[in-house]
């Protein structure tokens, strides 16, 4: 086996992160080669790399025996490497023809449509979309056929190097997807496949690279590895159980705070759970799995297509934040910078904002009063008192963050959505949400709905987790019963392995 | 059904039913509406408006703005008021120079915008503020004189029939619809669509915006001649009005601001409602006074309405295709796959 593409300690950083660090690996020619990992891992900041949108700070990459560093998309393509991106590239105002033969289109300057027409059309056929027409815009085609058109673009341009990134992950059957790598197979041909469904790596790879963290853990012959393993290598093994330990103590609760009920939604398919109060339920989710729209429902930031929401037993018509703000549903947004804090504004400022009713007299802001009440909160989330005169753009993100709950609790929340508030948050403040978090449901009244993508947390601190898969709750899990390969076989859809570990109904 | 609701969400149509509209009530209003004067009366109001605003919809069109038409249309205007002369010769040259003018200021905005990654109304406003620095150092205050072969020359007609300003309506209709089938066309729809997914599809981004930027330059340009034939003389200061009214042009042809969607047949027409407008009004013994007003309310009506015909359509698309969403859910089989779990 000669390789046909070689990485040699690619390093790219963007600011203070680093996306990839010294990833090396080897990919043989003619072989299908997977590339697994989390969240985050670097699978996209690579494909971007090697298609030419970005290019590493240090190492070197070659491709059939010379150098390859390309400049430009284009640059990649000469050199006969084409990408299906997982972001889709299709341009939603242009016909499918038009998306098919960008950038070129055919012809020379002047477009010759009726040709473009005939090769799209060709194209389309050769790879069993027939049911698509060419003339139609790329707009009106439901995700999975956009899907099937990116790939069918870049197999198109005949590479040698296919990229494929998450081509399954709006595909209802990967039966189309089968199909046409069987048929361009050829020993000319190398694909490099970026998936986290250990299901479909087993059925097409021979080779996989387990990425974790924008480092490569191993490379491995996939029929010598089992699911257990490639799960302890993208997970990074036990570090479960850290935060806190007397989670388990509390006893199930029964008094129903949130219930959602068959919600149905852009990303989700009938989404069915109830948060009980003195509860804190965890949601476990790889990016994208409908999770994000679920929230917002139940903060009254989208509407559900059909389905119900009942706060406190009621149905409820969360029609806005502020609606749902009223019943006690805070949430604390994923985006600190975008949705959460108002920067220019004291941090004082910042954590009495929702409440400014309770802490001014006749409209007018007392302002002794203010920071007297505030101080309170402040100590309650362990943020220093003398950072409630500064201004909360110069606050550290863990800081920030036990602003915005300071908010939330101020404010009177019986209920609280916290949307990943543990991302990029030091490991100090970390515990301290875990405390404040356990602190608040402690009374039996007040329920938290979290979601993180630190697994291990999830573990550590959540009375149950719900894992979510492609618009849908597929397992549920008990947090003593859960380890992070369970959680991470259940949310890339290997739910069987999952269940072995007290699925609850 | 699907022909009728493309026609409703088209900003060309609706800008074309608008139009004629008025130019009905504008021709039981007053009497010979439909000699040859008048209608090259109407077409030397619209020309102008008309190639800037061609200009500005390709801007638009490819997810830009363009704040610089007022300033290089005041360039071409003082260029031809100062330095056209008496004869034709002098009087093309001229235009030669103003033409070259905007494309200079459009490769100036294309440069910041497209390699430098400057904002283009940023970009576009410090070119426009510096364009009408310039024209008032080359003519401090309004006057001037161009040839003949200018005014009345661009303003009357070829053998007395065919207005010369309706072939230059004319050429801006066909020069859109080849780009369309241009590559460059296709590229630019692509980019003011998702700059980000057209990068990935391999358009070369500022290769794109720059040419955009420099077309658009010299349209502006050509539509500062055309203004410059109508007054037959200079003004540095007169610019503000024109731009705005270039803008309603555009949103009256119903083309996106934010790019991607949008044609200059559309702006064309919203130009054409603006100039009968003022017409019509006049026939109605309206004050000019009041043409602002009302021009400003058919702006918003015009864009109301295709505001309600697209979200109509959009609904019963929705609902149509409801059971298309359904068919393919990405939860289905994996539901059914793991069910009785919760």
């Amino acid at each position: 086996m000669t390789p046909v593409l070689e990485l040699n300690g690619l390093t790219k950083r963007y600011g203070a992160t680093t996306a990839l660090q010294s990833v090396s690996f080897e990919v043989a020619k003619g072989s299908t080669h997977a590339i697994i990992g989390e969240n985050g891992a670097g699978k996209s900041t690579l494909i971007r790399i090697l298609s030419g949108l970005e290019t590493p700070d240090v190492g070197t990459m070659s491709l059939g025996g010379s150098r390859y560093r390309p400049k430009s998309l284009g640059d990649s393509r000469r050199t006969g490497v084409s990408t299906a991106f997982q972001d889709l590239s299709l341009l939603p105002n242009l016909t499918v023809a038009e998306n098919l033969l960008l950038p070129r289109l055919g012809g020379g300057r002047l477009i010759r449509r009726r040709a473009n027409r005939d090769a799209a059309a060709v194209l389309l056929s050769e790879h069993g979309l027939d049911h698509i027409a060419p003339t139609q815009e790329v707009a009106t085609l439901p995700l999975a056929d956009k899907q099937k058109v990116e790939i069918v673009r870049a197999v198109s341009h005949q590479p040698r190097l296919l990229l494929l990134d998450e081509p399954s992950a709006a595909l209802p059957d990967v039966e189309w997807l089968y199909h046409l790598l069987a048929k361009i197979r050829s020993d000319e041909l190398t694909v490099l496949y970026i998936s986290h469904r250990l299901t479909e790596i087993r059925d097409l790879c021979q080779a996989a690279t387990v990425l974790r963290n924008g480092e490569v853990i191993d490379t491995v012959q996939v029929a010598s590895v089992d699911d257990a393993e490639v799960f302890a290598m993208m997970g990074g093994g036990a570090k479960e159980g850290h935060g806190a330990g007397a989670r388990t103590s509390r006893g199930l609760r029964d008094t129903p705070a949130i219930s959602a009920l068959n919600l149905h939604g852009r990303s989700i398919a009938d989404v069915t759970f109830t948060l009980h109060r003195g509860e804190i339920l965890g949601v476990a989710a790889l990016e994208g799995q409908g999770q994000a729209e679920t929230f917002r429902i139940l903060a009254g930031a989208a509407r559900p297509s059909s389905g119900q929401v009942e706060v406190d037993g009621e149905q409820v018509g969360l029609r806005s934040s502020a609606v749902a703000l009223q019943h006690g549903i805070s949430f604390v947004a994923e985006e600190r910078k975008t949705e959460g804090i108002f920067p220019g504004l004291s941090t004082l400022s910042n954590v009495t904002i929702g409440s400014l009713d309770k802490v001014g007299a006749g409209g007018l802001l007392a302002g002794p009063k203010e920071h007297s009440s505030t101080r309170r909160w402040a100590k309650e989330v362990d943020l220093n008192v003398r950072y409630l005169r500064m201004d909360i753009d110069a606050l550290s993100g863990g800081n920030q963050q036990k602003a915005i709950l300071a908010r939330s609790l101020m404010r009177g929340s019986k209920y609280l959505l916290l949307y990943d508030p543990s991302r990029g948050v030091d490991v100090g403040t970390k515990s301290t949400i875990y405390d404040l978090m356990e602190r608040f449901v402690a009374d039996g009244e007040g329920a938290i709905l979290w979601y993180s993508t630190d697994l291990a947390e999830l573990t550590g601190v959540c009375d149950r987790i719900l894992c979510f898969y492609r618009g849908a709750v597929v397992a549920e899990v008990t947090g003593e019963g859960s380890t992070v390969n369970t959680l991470l076989a259940a949310i890339t859809g290997h739910s069987n392995d999952a269940r072995e570990s007290q699925v609850r109904s | 059904m699907k022909a009728l609701r493309s026609a409703a969400t088209n900003g060309s149509v609706l800008a074309g039913l608008v139009l004629a509209v008025m130019y009905v009530v504008y021709m039981y209003s007053s009497v010979d509406v439909l000699t040859i004067e008048n209608a090259t009366d109407l077409f030397n109001n619209a020309a102008p408006l008309v190639v800037a605003a061609t200009g500005l919809t390709l801007v638009i069109v490819s997810g830009g703005y363009d704040l610089s038409i007022g300033g290089v249309v005041v360039i071409a205007n003082v260029i031809l008021a100062t330095q056209s002369g008496s004869t034709t010769q002098s009087g093309l040259l001229a235009i030669a120079v103003a033409l070259a003018a905007g494309l200079l200021v459009g490769a100036i905005n294309g440069f910041l915008v497209a390699y430098l990654g400057v904002q283009s109304i940023a970009a576009t406003l410090g070119t426009f503020i510096m364009c009408t620095g310039i024209a008032l150092v080359i003519m401090p205050s309004p006057g001037g004189s161009v040839p003949d072969f200018i005014s009345p020359g661009l303003n009357s007609t070829v053998g007395g029939v065919v207005p010369v300003a309706f072939l230059v309506v004319l050429a801006c209709v066909l020069g859109w619809l080849i780009l369309r089938r241009c590559r460059f066309g296709v590229h630019i729809y692509a980019l003011g669509s998702d700059e980000r997914s057209a990068v990935q599809s391999g358009i070369r981004r500022a290769n794109v915006k720059f040419r955009v930027f420099v077309g658009a330059g010299f349209l502006y340009a050509a539509a500062g001649v055309m203004l410059t034939a109508q007054t037959a003389s200079g003004d540095p200061n007169g610019s503000a009005l024109f731009m705005v009214l270039v803008f309603a042009a555009v949103a009256i042809g119903g083309t996106r601001f934010g790019g991607g969607r949008g044609s200059a047949i559309g702006s064309i027409l919203g130009a054409g409602v603006l100039a009968v407008l003022q017409k019509m009004l006049f026939a109605l013994g309206v004050s000019t006074f009041y043409t602002g007003i009302v021009q400003g309310a058919v702006l918003i009506l015009a864009v109301l309405l295709g505001q309600v015909s697209l979200g109509l359509a959009q609904r019963s698309r929705v609902s149509e295709s409801t059971q298309l969403i359904h068919g393919t859910e990405p939860a289905g089989p994996q539901a059914a796959q793991t069910g009785g779990q919760s």
